[in-house]
């Protein structure tokens, strides 16, 4: 539905050119919710916003629904109001001069494919009710609240049963209560209607339960585009690994194949195809999969280790244990009785690790 | 709604846009571009031209430098100019020391009465300067003056103490006046300043005085600096108060010199010598133009866009709404109150005289009841189409301009709104010698001169520069997601402009339409260089009559004008301040 | 022999006759003005605001009666006789005919227009027109005379301190309490005429040395009213009248001799469109009639014409008139005492 190839652009700031985009390719298929996730800066908004048409790339195509929207090489540039797309802003944009009704039925009304009254009246009510503000038609704009607002802009992004769905950031406004109630309605919203979605946020636990796709992001390139399983469980190199979830780092050398040494000894850890022995590499485990046990189990090898720091969260802890001179975090079930300066059996499972080069 | 405060890095990269665009932009740009060059342009160079010949307008006569070295090779030439600078510069401190503690007042503090100080403000530029100097004659004349006869008997002095005719005097007076066209132009860049800032020295223990003085001044600094620039341009080019009061102390101006030589009261007239005399006021003119535009590069650094009208919190003055409510007494007490009094105690005498048992005893309405006859329908006619036309044409202009600068990316802007801005940097009524002089060389293809376009045309080109400030300050107050939303959802750019942009920033350029429409109204300095029989205006009329020594007409005309337009403004401002609030930009 | 010489003669006057007609582009009778009038239709006539629409009409009317036409008149009032007489000159300069066909402005500004010979001239005299009344070779008659002396506050001076001559407002008694208004051709007539360059320019020079309140022409009543200024060293007297119609304790220092008299004077203007009409009118404005109309709408009168409260006026009195010769010497030495004064 969304085909990005080589995508790049430039900016000239103040301090020098920014390289916002740098020949991104991606490609969102009907019906999928691909998120694009990233730290400030690295380039997903303005790849959203050059989707949406709202920002000239220097190079690269874009086609949506089959329809090329962008190619400068052979001057092709689809105004933003005639993309057929629905969008919701980071400041959700409501006309503060129009009521709720005004608001929604703006697309239908002054956009490109205007219907009857009666359809406008109709399918305004349609998608207020989708988003559970139905009865609200007449209030004035400037009487919502934040999560109303929010859903304003969302029934009116999608008034139009336009194919595409672009959001920026739309729930960073809010607060986390309401945040993680609207991320499930938005899910359950955009896959009824059966929308192609393009997400952008900074915030990785949003990006893991809403998307189909994750696409993490960092200065202008794409870093890993996979399942949310697979950017958490295995991630494609470092940043990701730190992006995405906790993660310990720690540096070793490749001692032979599947074998690394580092300060907490030799590690049997996969190493990724081509890395040949002897070249430093990072290893990496998360938090989760290190087992923190007051004695070592039988039969399962463990590390001593001595807990130097302890947060209790709860329905999980987090401790931090030394092993070896290295510092590691880890997290347990919340009833564990481990207290500070115990000495502890510390297992660090070798498929767990990961390896960096 | 979050507030966002955009640093600069983020500034800098958006505006580094491509500049690849839509043609039907570009080319509405240029257009408009094209059309504002040759609107603004002519004049400008008819000054020019002016200043380089000795003859009449339609005469063939060579081109030659005589004026100049008429004019620059004098040395009173020299003491004229500094004269100038010294009455500017103390109109636009004394104007200052007032409007921006008035405009705080009004727009932070919770001060009763706001919307009858709001009228009263904007009722108080319709009182012609030059009526207003009789109050001040009244008052402050040596020789006659009430507060000087006051003071003398209070503190046994040997001689008056104030002299009106001075170049403080004159000042004063000047000053004065400034003050509403100040205060609207403080009052947009004050709406946009963060209110957190204040907040967070509240919070920090810090008084509100101290804070006011160490952070509300600084912030809006830039701000304040271009409307002292501003005004110091309207400073050097302003007529009426020199010639009324400086004249009889022999304190010339450059303003009032161009006045002489262009109408002199024996001979003709020198439009060379005018023009070269224009020459200077025009090269001050632009090089403070530039400082303008470098000021309000900075100033905007400071300034917050929200999505919508974020009304800061009112601060509550408590006993300090005494001294306040004073200050803001005496201010209108100055501008409106007793030019009002004195007018209507003039009106009502068959001639003007001091308060005596004499005078009370002779008040009469008959110069009320012979208005009709000494006015006649024709200048009320031609003064209504300038007040409707005027505003109309500038603010479409202005809001057209406004719109490709703030809100386009088409590369020129900046140009364009330097353009719009440069009629400020001409004085006038060089404008108007220009206008006049084009009209009378070149009628053939303008045959404008002799009507009432001509005027219109002027006092647009006077204005476009007042006008774009206004929507500039109130475009930018407008969300950008506001408009991307719009397009998005499928409207054309017109669309966007039309449904929500204009309706945003109706209600201030609603204000701004009502401001120069009144501006349109008193203006008399270009409307009586083009003055011909077919298009007399109320103020020329209102001028002649003085002129004339009329001075119990003139009153009773202006005490008329002054409450009716009193009327029509108070009830267009009430019925408007609900569109106020929605709108964010009033 | 003589039947042919008088037959010669005859054409001969006859062809005299037709050439000196054509030559002034109009008839040279007033018949013949009448006859050119009726084809015309129409005059645009240029006078003082003070005249008003009424008294326009009012001239019309008298007009269109006496020679039995039916002329529209369209009156244009004097924005600013400076303005407008550049006016004419650019108009003219550029090759243009002129918006008006006649002017009733100052004798100093149809100078400023006989000097780039912008009038049309005619032989006014022989329409019966007395010949003190025409000047600027055949161009203008005058119509109306200003008088501008010395003016007081009656109230606030005493009858003994009211100056007699020209010379007691340079007593040291007056210093800070006069006034000067800006017409200071006023100055110019007199140097022109009997003082000469010197005795002017040093009587201003000390003038000025009295620190004179200075002030445009129309302002001064007030400030004479208001007691600002005690004596005004000249002012016009259509202002004084109107001041005394309201009440204003204002009166002449009638003492003071020679008087200056500006003129209103009325001419066709070179080149106008309508000459005929023009011709006429200008030989109607030196009607007694005009005279009535005239007074009672502008408050001026010829002191030409005897019975008028110009003439009477003027009697006995010695009256600066001025005469084309020094129209150029007026405007001249009017500008050097504007610089002294201080007016610029």
């Amino acid at each position: 539905m969304i085909s990005i190839r080589k995508l790049r652009k430039t900016f000239y700031a103040q301090q020098g050119v920014v390289n916002a985009l740098r020949d991104i390719d991606l490609e969102v298929s009907e019906g999928d919710f691909c998120v694009l996730l990233g730290p400030s800066g690295c380039g997903k908004t303005t790849t959203l916003r050059c989707v949406a048409g709202l920002e000239r790339p220097d190079a690269g195509e874009i086609e949506i629904a089959g329809r090329l929207v962008n190619a400068p090489a052979s001057r092709v540039y689809v105004p933003a109001e005639k993309r057929a797309i629905g969008m919701v802003f980071q400041s959700y944009a409501i006309w503060p001069h129009m009521n709720v009704f005004q608001n929604v039925a703006f697309p239908l009304t002054q956009g490109q494919k205007r219907v009857s009254k009666s359809q406008v009246a109709d399918r305004v009510r349609a998608a207020l009710k989708r988003v559970q503000l139905d009865g609200l038609e007449d209030r004035p704009a400037t009487d919502l609240s934040g999560g109303q607002q929010q859903r304003v802009a969302m029934a009116r992004a999608m008034v139009t049963d336009s194919k595409v769905l672009l959001m920026d950031e739309p729930l960073s406004n809010l607060d986390a209560r309401l945040r993680e109630q609207m991320r499930v309605e938005l899910r359950k919203i955009t896959k009824s209607i059966g929308v192609t979605t393009l997400y952008v946020t900074h915030d990785q636990a949003e990006a893991l339960s809403l998307g189909d796709k994750v696409c993490v992001m960092n200065h202008g390139e794409i870093l890993q585009i996979a399942s949310p399983n697979e950017i958490y469980a295995r991630p494609a190199n470092l940043f990701v690994a730190q992006f995405v979830g906790e993660m310990n780092f720690v540096k070793g050398a490749v001692t032979g194949p599947g074998k690394v040494e580092s300060p907490l000894g030799v590690i049997a850890a996969t190493v990724p195809n081509g890395v040949t022995t002897g070249t430093e590499v990072t290893l990496a485990i998360r938090p989760e999969h290190i087992e923190v046990l007051p004695a070592q189990r039988d039969g399962v090898a463990a590390s001593t280790g001595r807990v130097t720091s302890r947060n209790y969260l709860g329905d999980s802890a987090l401790l931090e244990v030394e092993v070896n001179g290295v510092t590691l975090l880890a997290k347990l079930a919340g009833d564990t009785a481990l207290s500070v300066g115990q000495n502890a059996a510390v297992e660090l499972p070798a498929h767990r690790w990961h390896v960096f080069p | 709604m979050k507030v966002e405060t955009r640093n600069q890095s983020a500034v800098g990269a958006w505006e580094g846009f491509s500049r690849f665009l839509p043609q039907g932009v570009t080319l509405f740009a240029t257009g408009l571009s094209g059309f504002l060059v040759i609107l603004i342009g002519l004049p400008v160079a008819m000054v020019i031209l002016m200043s380089l010949r000795t003859g009449f307008p339609g005469e063939d006569v060579p081109f030659t430098l005589e004026n100049f070295a008429t004019v620059y090779l004098t040395p009173q030439t020299y003491e004229i100019l500094l004269n100038t600078l010294f009455f500017a510069v103390s109109s636009v401190s004394i104007t200052l020391l007032i409007a921006v503690p008035l405009v705080w007042i009004l727009m932070r503090t919770d001060i009763p009465f706001k919307k009858t100080i709001y009228v009263l403000l904007t009722i108080g530029i319709l009182i012609p300067v030059f009526l207003r100097t009789i109050a001040w004659i009244l008052l402050l004349s040596p020789r006659i003056g009430l507060v000087n006869k006051w003071l003398q008997e209070l503190f046994a002095l040997s001689s008056p103490p104030l002299n009106l005719y001075s170049l403080t005097g004159m000042a004063f007076v000047q000053g004065v006046s400034f003050v509403p066209g100040a205060f609207f132009m403080l009052a947009a860049a004050y709406r946009s300043m963060d209110p957190s800032l204040e907040e967070a020295a509240y919070t920090s223990g810090v008084g509100k005085l101290k804070t006011f003085l160490k952070i509300n001044i600084p912030i809006t600094w830039p701000a304040i600096a271009a409307v002292m620039v501003y005004l110091f341009m309207t400073a050097i080019a302003v007529f009426e108060v020199p010639a009324i009061i400086g004249l009889p102390a022999r304190i010339h101006v450059l303003s009032s010199l161009i006045f002489t030589s262009t109408t002199p009261s024996t001979g003709l007239p020198e439009y060379g010598i005018a023009g070269a005399y224009g020459a200077i006021m025009l090269v001050l003119g632009l090089t403070l133009a530039a400082l303008y535009v470098r000021l309000v590069k900075q100033g905007k650094k400071y300034t917050v866009i929200t999505g919508r009208g974020y009304r800061p919190r009112e601060l509550a003055l408590g006993r300090w709404k005494w001294p306040a409510l004073g200050f803001v007494f005496f201010y209108l007490a100055i501008e409106v109150f007793i030019p009002f009094a004195v007018l209507l105690w003039a009106s009502l005498l068959p001639y003007l005289q001091l308060p005596s048992a004499e005078a009370w005893s002779s008040l009469t309405l008959k110069h009320y009841i012979e208005i009709p006859a000494n006015v006649g329908p024709r200048p009320f006619i031609n003064t209504l189409i300038l007040m409707l036309a005027v505003p109309t044409i500038t603010m479409l202009l202005s809001v057209l301009v406004s719109w490709i600068v703030i809100r386009t990316q088409v590369s020129f802007r900046g140009f364009l709104d330097t353009l719009v801005f440069i009629p400020h940097a001409v004085p006038g009524i060089l404008m108007a010698v220009g206008l006049a002089y084009l009209g009378l060389a070149y009628r053939d293809y303008f045959p404008l001169y002799g009507t009432v376009a001509i005027i219109v045309l002027a006092h647009t080109i006077n204005w476009i520069a007042y006008g774009t400030r206004t929507t500039n300050s109130v475009m930018i107050q407008v969300h950008r997601e506001l408009e991307e939303a719009g397009r998005v959802s499928g409207a054309s750019a017109p669309r966007v402009l039309g449904k929500i942009i204009l309706p945003l920033i109706a209600a201030g350029v609603l204000n701004s339409w009502i401001w120069i429409g009144m501006l349109s109204y008193r203006e008399v300095t270009m409307s009586l260089t083009l003055l011909t029989r077919n298009n007399v205006v109320i103020s020329t009329v209102v001028w002649q009559f003085w002129g004339s020594g009329w001075i119990p007409q003139v009153a009773a005309l202006g005490v008329i004008l002054i409450l009716f337009a009193t009327i029509v403004v108070g009830t267009v401002r009430f019925a408007l301040s609900r569109i106020g609030e929605i709108g964010s930009a009033s | 022999m003589q039947i042919v010489l008088t037959r010669i003669g005859g054409v001969f006057l006859g062809l005299m006759v037709a050439l000196t007609g054509t030559s002034f582009g109009a008839a040279s009778s007033i018949d013949g003005l009448i006859a050119g009038a009726k084809k015309e239709g129409v005059i645009e006539f240029y006078g003082p605001s003070t005249l008003g629409p009424e008294g326009a009409q009012a001239l019309a009317d008298g007009f269109n009666k006496k020679y039995g036409l039916n002329i529209k008149l369209n009156f244009s009032p004097s924005g600013n006789m400076t303005r407008d007489t550049a006016k004419i000159v650019g108009m003219s300069a550029s090759g243009q005919p002129p918006e008006w066909d006649i002017m009733v402005v100052t004798d100093a500004h149809h100078g400023s227009l006989w000097l780039r010979k912008l009038h049309q001239p005619f032989d006014y005299a022989a329409a019966g027109v007395n010949k003190d009344r025409i000047e600027y070779d055949q161009g203008t008659i005058s119509v109306a005379n200003q008088f501008a002396l010395p003016t007081y506050n009656s109230k606030l001076v005493a009858a003994k301190d009211v100056p007699t001559k020209w010379e007691d407002l340079l007593d040291p008694k007056w210093k800070g309490k006069l006034g000067v208004i800006n017409s200071t051709h006023h100055w110019g007539r007199l140097a022109a005429g009997p003082w000469g360059d010197e005795k002017t320019l040093d009587f201003v020079k000390k003038l000025s040395a009295q620190k004179p309140l200075l002030t445009r022409a129309g302002e001064m009543a007030q400030r004479l009213i208001l007691g600002e200024v005690l004596v005004s060293a000249t002012l016009q007297d259509s202002q004084l009248h109107e001041s005394q119609q309201s009440g204003a304790p204002l009166a002449f220092a009638d003492k003071v001799q020679p008087v200056i008299s500006p003129e209103y004077h009325v001419g066709v203007l070179k080149g106008a469109p309508h000459p005929n009409v023009g011709h006429l009118f200008v030989i109607f404005m030196a009607s007694p009639e005009v005279q009535t109309i005239w007074k009672k709408h502008t408050g001026h009168s010829s002191a030409y014409v005897p019975g008028t409260d110009a003439y009477k006026f003027a009697q006995g009195k010695q009256v600066v008139y001025m005469k084309q010769d020094q129209a150029a010497k007026v405007d001249k030495i009017s500008r050097q005492i504007g610089k002294i004064l201080g007016f610029n």
